[in-house]
């Protein structure tokens, strides 16, 4: 086999790292670049994988040898109907990201900007790893990299909420180790391949208890990552604290692997699994969406009430696998996209503000729609997109969730749609008190966004648009492979 | 037929309803945010685009049904947008005869609203905006009123309520603004949760949500009442009907023709197309039926006494609005479709009528208060007066203007229904109407202040102009009855019924009557009937603003309050336990590293002891 | 026919050569700087003991054989083992020595007792026979003893020293105790021998007595709980290169005896391996525990390495149950926490002024001071807990999952919630050099090129090494040459 455009795609932010750490200290422009250019490669690269994937589905762009044989380690790496969008999402991001930090970031730039490509080369290895071991290691160096960036460029309790991050996080993927560790064992130790072990699998189903207790194992390791109640409480400390561009892509990818994890590994490993803890799911991701929107609600930090109103939308996520249908499963791997960019937008409208007025109390702002039309426009862009309104992205993944959550649960869903309204509630309700109002002498001196970041809002709001307008843009390409993993669910 | 409309071009006309102001909105918005005189012109230009195609819509489609016996059946044109295998969405245009009625309504006012604006925001620092939310909003209503399916409809229902949003939010530095923008939004918002539940659930029995198979559903009578009823909670929100009107009033804080077009003429009275869109389901239930009329009564009645008590011309408008939706939503209760829709089109008329005049009197005097108003000599702009007691004497349902052939069409429906309750309710409530309507005209009839230092002008042509045009169509369109009939239903509704024209009139002149005693001449600023002890609850809105106050600051916030408590606390209190417990344990145990060498030795002995003791015990 | 026998032995008689040497240098010319020198005769002891372990054919063709009246066993296991404790010696000889870390006259002394330490350890991995296995321990033994006090005019120094002793001397007293034991109860000194009765002695209280005397004495080598007081106080106390040899030749070599020992036992009694498994999961728990409230930086990796000793009993108890795949990762962590720990050393040697305390706030700034060794100590630290992609988590994944195998689920899941629990205290250190701005001056960092090279190499290998090699095959080897 060759090697392909999938390893460029994760290779390229590390060829950007090589370059970046070479760079002599001060040369701050150079950093920005060279780190954009490596986002641009991988933009290209995914828009290619997007254009060029096949609709009827499978793995495709398949790389597949054989890296440590004693164990079985290969070095396998494909992109499916799942993770073809969240590899275009998570280039977006990365890009969006370096642009709205242009000029945010002005200590220690060129560590910033390695530390970032790091974070997002590990993102794209998990999305297309197929072997549990490259899964696993790509999952971490996705993770860590977080803490320096919390500890260093963050604000807001940054060591504390950098800690517990990570801790956190890692925590989860001591689970998901075991689950790994114990299906490893179970297939007889002859690979780490996650479509062989499904072979092995399939050749020798596992005892009941052993799908009972091992699903659980890796559903709240991942789930951990995703926000999932009550596990959530690392990611509004980490969102607030982590610098702009970071929560862009914590908040917007990295919460994103959660869910992915349950889905590439979880379910299509175990898929019976997921039919026997689906009532659980169901319910601890209800819990998500109104408790969550109920918390966002109560918050004075702009950051605070983004964080919260992410473990609510990351419910939905959850909310949708529980509900075992296709309309579920295809919400939820739509709201993991959608509310990837909406999300993403919404932390650099915030940041935006933060670094020129250096606070994000909600209260303390009023009126700032005259100095910032841009920001704040696109930050209502951000909070429509968030309360579920169509045409934006987010109401088709939402639609989609709660259409299949009301095929098998009508009652549940009826009260999950109440976060809807209390979305709606708590996004209007700050933005009345920071944005509209009599404007506030003490603002005066704020300016508008720059024409860079500009660049970024546009790519986000337009991309939400875009899938709002055109989902099909998504369903065809996810279509086949869900179903193909919700027929492993529903079989037998 | 489908040939037929495509040799009549229709698709084309169509999609040239469809894209101007879309394409008018994103242009502002993207390039002209800056350019408050091109913006003008390009969403002047999208509006008459649509206006023009959609006169000529009716012109043919109308010609095409003349000659036919029976109505045009409907016809859409879609795209497949969304498709999950269960079920498949589509998109596009329906064409028939309510769509071109409907349409006619928002194009006609929108095109006129828009000229209005022209001269109502005038040095107005944010007029692109403006009509970039006005453009955005008639291109959402517009795709509304043409959606072929409930989800398109639902699609269009949230974004009407964005604009709405938007537009009551325009003055964004003024708080109320803000707050009763949001405040729209979120009840709105609560009602279309009903309308969501409902398409899931039309979803998930029958698959298909395109209006032209509502007449095949088969649904049993259980499920038909619990479909009609969840979308017709949608329909209270943003139909605004009681309880759910609240927001309506506070929405005047939007610019005057705002509050004409969207908060009277069309964003409003899309819970009333909705009804009747979807007739075939509510029709099927009995049970919807009555209580959509009971709530259609109620607010009919309801908001029409709090019209009767406010000092605020765009107020007393606002609750007169509500109270004939009542009446369009009542009649659609009392089964006939015809008589709502019929009384929707020529309350659009007459209502932005008023509206429009209400903010030439604005712009005039700079108050909303009626008595300012009159002070500042309202009468004296003698265009804007009269029209606006043309519109009054519609509203009030005054022979021969529009008002009076709708209201009698409903009437009709409403004693044909049987209940005499019901149908003295709404006798008392057309009282009230006359009452209310001529309140206004009498106070704004007042001799004005001799040195309020106005003069006795009117406003420009191009607020005026348009206040001529509605008031012409106010004074005509009600003869049109039997041709509305016989073009949306195929069926003529008969001419005036005096059974009930003559008490209902009567009622009418009696509430002039009471409004010329109480206010004609004279300076108090109470009449007869604000007097009244009992008039105090309408003064208080019902005490429903302090309810959902109370409900909002209680138990919502509360609810908030106590999960943020819970979430500090507990759940993440429980995470920094743990933390701590781990650093308690080390810290114990770290003193066991005294940096004594005997005390490790009598450790090392001692715990090598029990280690072999337990195990070996334990092994044993 | 004499040099054909002889040539199995090459690193220890190179080993003891040079320990010789260095006695003569010693007592001829003691206060030289000898760093050059040492280096190049331990590259040459390296380059032996590779060749012993690879020369004679293409992978591993060490046959083998066992020697000396049957005391002294000679596999592709010890030679590789050998290859790796000299390899730790030849980098420990990098750790530049400053005047605060010896006497000025005793820098041949330091490499005598640095060499005969090594021989000793080198004894340990080929060990056949108790009696030899006593005396290998107690010439590393008495070799470290004297290392800990070379900084004579420290109290610490002394203070550790004397600790050290006295811990020692009861370790060694419980293990001769454990040999006369089983000696007394099989008739025979040979380990084979003895452990081949294991079968119909199993349930005997005075066989499984001496055996767990034995392994008392084993794991006071490793510093495991409950064995374990000694390593703070002396690691605090003594120099940063003796810490270090401590630290990491030291425990493989006992790592090297425990698998050779356990390789002996087919059927292991059941009281051997609830002990060690009570005394994995204390070691692990406690070590982690203890180090999170540590500023010392020596003390905490003196904890973190207990730490470390509980996955390594994992790993034996996993060999003892499992076999091969238990030996392969168990060796594979030993070869992986000598390199990792040492580069944790390297820099702490670097950055710490050896009289003042180790303080972890020492480490403040670093990132500017020196963004190599800032580098290189993130890294270090991200491998000792166990991040992939480092080499570390290979490790540690490799040890679990064999673990796991072998059926000691909750010990996997203890084992994994203390490695998380590590990261607390590992990620302190990094937020110290990464971020925390230094308050007081800080002793100066001079560049150097050994050590700006060596610690790209220790980069390397440790980011690397998992990812980039089949080497797990060659730990098979190592293993299987075992039995």
């Amino acid at each position: 086999m060759d090697v392909g455009v999938l390893t460029a795609m994760w290779v390229a932010p590390m060829i950007g790292v090589l370059i970046l750490i070479f760079l002599p200290r001060g040369a701050d422009l150079a950093v920005r670049l060279v780190s954009l250019a490596a986002a641009s490669v991988t933009l290209v690269l995914s828009f290619y994988v997007y254009i060029k994937f096949d609709p009827r589905g499978g793995f495709q762009f398949v790389e597949d040898m054989m890296w440590i044989d004693y164990f079985g380690v290969r070095y396998h790496h494909g992109a499916d109907g799942l993770s073809v969008p969240l590899l275009m999402l998570t280039s977006i991001v990365i890009f969006c990201g370096i642009l709205s930090s242009w000029d945010g970031i002005k200590q220690r730039v060129k560590e910033f900007h390695i530390l970032m490509l790091l974070l997002v080369a590990g993102v794209f290895g998990v999305f297309m790893s197929l072997d549990a071991v490259f899964f696993f290691i790509f999952y971490e160096i996705a993770v860590l990299p977080m803490y320096l960036l919390i500890i260093v460029w963050g604000s807001t309790r940054k060591e504390y909420s950098g800690m517990k991050l990570t801790l956190y996080l890692l925590f989860g993927s001591v689970f998901v180790l075991i689950g790994l560790i114990a299906l490893y064992v179970h297939t007889g130790m002859k690979t780490t391949d996650l479509l062989l072990m499904k072979e092995l699998l399939i050749a020798n189903p596992p005892s009941d208890l052993f799908v009972h207790t091992v699903f659980p194992l890796l559903f709240v390791g991942f789930g951990m990552l995703a926000a999932l109640w009550p596990f959530h409480t690392w990611s509004p400390d980490g969102h607030v604290a982590a610098p702009t561009a970071a929560s862009m892509l914590h908040a917007g990818v990295l919460m994103k692997l959660g869910a992915f994890g349950i889905l590439r590994v979880g379910v299509f490993l175990l898929p019976e699994g997921l039919r026997y803890w689906a009532d659980v799911i169901v319910a601890l991701s209800l819990v998500n969406i109104v408790y969550g929107a109920f918390v966002a609600m109560h918050q004075t930090d702009f950051k605070f009430m983004i964080g919260y109103s992410s473990v609510s939308h990351m419910g939905v996520v959850m909310f949708g696998i529980g509900m075992l249908n296709y309309e579920g499963f295809v919400g939820a791997a739509f709201q993991m996209f959608a509310h990837g960019v909406m999300t993403a937008l919404f932390f650099a409208c915030v940041g935006a503000i933060y670094d020129r007025a250096h606070t994000r109390r909600i209260d303390a702002f009023g009126g700032i729609y005259e100095r910032m039309p841009v920001v704040c426009g696109v930050f209502l862009c951000g909070g429509l997109a968030g309360l579920g309104l169509p045409g934006f992205s987010g109401f088709v993944a939402e639609f989609l969730v709660f259409w299949g959550a009301f095929k098998a649960h009508p009652i549940v869903a009826a009260v999950a749609l109440v976060g809807l309204v209390l979305t709606a509630f708590y996004v209007l309700r700050a933005f009345q008190r920071a944005f509209y109002g009599t404007p506030n002498p003490k603002w005066s001196h704020l300016t508008d966004s720059s024409a860079i970041q500009n660049v970024a809002y546009a790519i986000l709001v337009g991309t939400m648009l875009l899938y709002g307008i055109y989902p099909r843009l998504f369903l065809d390409v996810a279509e086949t492979d869900l179903r193909r993993l919700l027929a492993m669910v529903t079989a037998a | 037929m489908v040939e037929t409309f495509e040799a009549l071009k229709i698709p084309w006309l169509m999609d040239a309803i469809f894209y101007p102001y879309f394409a008018a909105f994103a242009i502002i918005i993207l390039f002209l945010r800056r350019n408050e005189k091109l913006a003008m012109a390009v969403s002047l230009l999208a509006s008459s685009t649509v206006l023009a195609s959609t006169l000529m819509l009716f012109t043919r489609h109308y010609g095409l049904a003349a000659g036919h016996s029976e109505v045009l059946p409907p016809v859409s044109y879609t795209l497949k947008w969304l498709s999950t295998g269960s079920a498949t969405f589509e998109f596009g245009y329906l064409v028939d005869s309510l769509t071109v009625l409907m349409l006619i309504v928002v194009e006609v006012v929108s095109f006129l609203v828009q000229v209005y604006s022209i001269g109502y925001m005038h040095g107005d620092k944010g007029r692109a905006r403006f009509y970039a939310y006005l453009s955005l909003f008639s291109g959402s209503m517009t795709a509304l009123v043409i959606s072929p399916n409930l989800l398109q409809t639902y699609i269009f229902w949230e974004l009407v309520g964005l604009c709405s949003y938007l537009l009551i939010g325009f003055w964004w530095h003024k708080p109320e603004a803000a707050a009763a923008a949001k405040k729209a939004f979120v009840m709105t918002r609560f009602g279309d949760l009903g309308l969501f539940l409902g398409l899931l659930m039309l979803l998930y029995t029958r698959g298909n949500v395109a209006f032209t198979d509502f007449g095949a559903m088969g649904l049993s009578a259980g499920l038909a009442t619990c479909i009609s009823l969840l979308i017709f909670c949608g329909v209270v929100g943003k139909s605004s009907q009681f309880p759910l009107h609240v927001w309506l009033p506070d929405a005047m804080e939007g610019p005057t023709p705002v509050s004409a077009l969207i908060h009277a003429a069309t964003m409003v009275v899309a819970g009333v197309y909705l009804l009747s869109r979807s007739a075939p389901i509510f029709m099927a239930s009995q049970t919807a039926l009555h209580v959509i009329f009971l709530f259609g009564a109620v607010t009919a009645f309801v908001a029409a006494t709090m019209a009767c008590v406010q000092r605020d011309i765009k107020k007393v408008w606002a609750y007169s609005t509500i109270s004939q939706l009542g009446y369009m939503v009542l009649a659609f209760g009392a089964a006939s479709s015809l008589s709502s829709m019929f009384h929707l089109f020529t309350h659009a008329f007459y209502k932005a009528l008023l509206f429009l005049a209400a903010g030439s009197f604005i712009h005039h005097a700079g108050s909303n208060d009626l008595f300012d108003i009159a002070r500042k000599g309202g009468r004296r702009m003698w265009i804007t007066f009269g029209t606006t007691v043309v519109g009054a004497l519609a509203l009030a349902g005054i022979f021969p203007f529009s008002g009076f052939y709708s209201k009698d069409a409903i009437l009709v429906a409403v004693q044909a229904m049987g209940s005499p309750v019901g149908y003295g309710l709404v006798m008392f409530t057309g009282f009230l109407t006359a009452y209310y309507s001529f309140r206004v005209v009498f106070i704004l009839c007042r001799r004005p202040d001799e040195h309020s230092g106005h003069g006795s002008h009117d406003s420009p042509f191009v607020m005026t102009g348009p206040l001529l045009i509605l008031a012409i169509a106010t004074c005509f369109v009600g003869r049109w009855e039997h041709g509305f009939g016989a073009y949306y239903l195929g069926a003529s509704h008969g001419g005036v019924h005096l059974d009930v024209a003559i008490p209902a009139s009567i009622l009418a002149i009696l509430g002039l009557i009471l409004a010329a005693v109480s206010f004609a001449g004279g300076k108090n600023e109470d009449g007869v009937v604000d007097r009244l002890p009992m008039m105090e609850i309408p003064r208080q809105k019902y005490y429903l603003d302090d309810f959902y106050y109370w409900v909002t600051q209680k138990i919502v916030l509360g609810c908030s309050r106590l999960c943020a408590y819970v979430d500090r606390h507990f759940v993440d209190g429980s995470v920094n336990g743990v933390a701590e417990t781990v650093r308690w344990l080390g810290d114990r145990w770290s003193r066991l590293q005294t940096g004594r060498i005997q005390q490790y030795l009598n450790a090392l002995v001692f715990m090598v002891s029990v280690l072999g003791l337990g195990i070996y015990l334990a092994v044993m | 026919m004499m040099l054909d026998k002889l040539s199995a032995v090459i690193p220890e008689a190179y080993t003891l050569g040079l320990a010789l040497f260095w006695l003569v240098v010693s007592v001829v010319r003691p206060g030289r700087d000898y760093t050059r020198l040492s280096i190049l005769l331990g590259a040459v002891g390296v380059v032996l003991a590779f060749q012993s372990t690879f020369g004679e054919s293409a992978l591993g063709g060490v046959a083998t054989q066992v020697r000396f009246y049957g005391a002294y066993r000679i596999d592709l296991y010890s030679q590789g083992f050998k290859l790796l404790l000299a390899l730790g010696y030849l980098l420990i000889l990098n750790l530049p020595k400053s005047g605060q870390s010896l006497l000025k006259t005793s820098q041949a002394e330091y490499h005598f007792l640095l060499a005969t330490a090594l021989f000793g350890m080198m004894l340990l991995t080929s060990v056949y026979d108790m009696l030899l296995l006593y005396l290998a321990m107690e010439t590393t033994s008495y070799s470290f003893y004297v290392l800990c006090v070379l900084r004579r005019r420290l109290t610490e120094s002394t203070e550790a020293g004397l600790k050290y002793v006295l811990f020692g001397a009861a370790s060694s007293a419980v293990m001769l105790f454990g040999i006369g034991y089983l000696y007394g109860l099989t008739g025979t000194t040979s380990l084979p021998g003895v452990f081949s009765r294991s079968v119909e002695l199993g349930t005997s209280p005075g066989f499984l007595f001496g055996v767990f005397l034995l392994f008392a004495g084993l794991l006071f080598k490793l510093s495991a709980f409950p064995f374990h007081f000694w390593a703070p106080d002396v690691y605090e106390g003594t120099s940063n290169q003796v810490a270090a040899y401590l630290g990491t030749v030291a425990k493989v070599a006992a790592t090297a005896l425990a698998l050779r020992i356990a390789s002996m036992m087919p059927n292991a009694p059941l009281l051997l391996n609830a002990f060690l498994w009570v005394s994995a999961i204390a070691s692990m728990t406690y070590g982690n525990f203890v180090a999170i409230r540590q500023t010392d930086m020596k003390r905490m990796l003196a904890y973190s390495g207990i730490g470390h000793i509980g996955y390594i009993l994992v790993g034996v108890l996993a060999a003892i149950n499992m076999g091969e795949p238990g030996y392969t990762a168990t060796i594979y962590y030993a070869g992986m926490y000598l390199i990792m720990n040492f580069a944790a050393f390297l820099v702490v040697h670097a950055c710490l002024d050896e009289t003042g305390g180790a303080q972890i706030r020492n480490f403040n700034n670093l990132h500017r001071r020196s963004p190599l060794l800032c580098a290189t100590l993130v890294i270090s630290m991200f491998t000792l807990g166990g991040i992939p992609p480092m080499a570390g988590f290979f490790g540690k994944l490799y040890l679990f999952m064999t673990a796991y195998q072998g059926g000691f689920v909750w010990l996997v899941v203890l084992g994994l919630l203390n490695s998380f629990v590590s990261l607390y205290y590992y990620l302190r250190v990094c937020k110290a050099a990464f971020l925390d701005p230094g308050d007081s001056p800080q002793p100066e960092i001079v560049p150097c090129l050994r050590r700006s090279a060596l610690c790209v190499a220790l980069i390397g290998y440790m980011v690397l090494f998992g990812f980039f090699s089949n080497a797990v095959d060659k730990y098979a080897n190592l293993a299987r040459s075992l039995f």
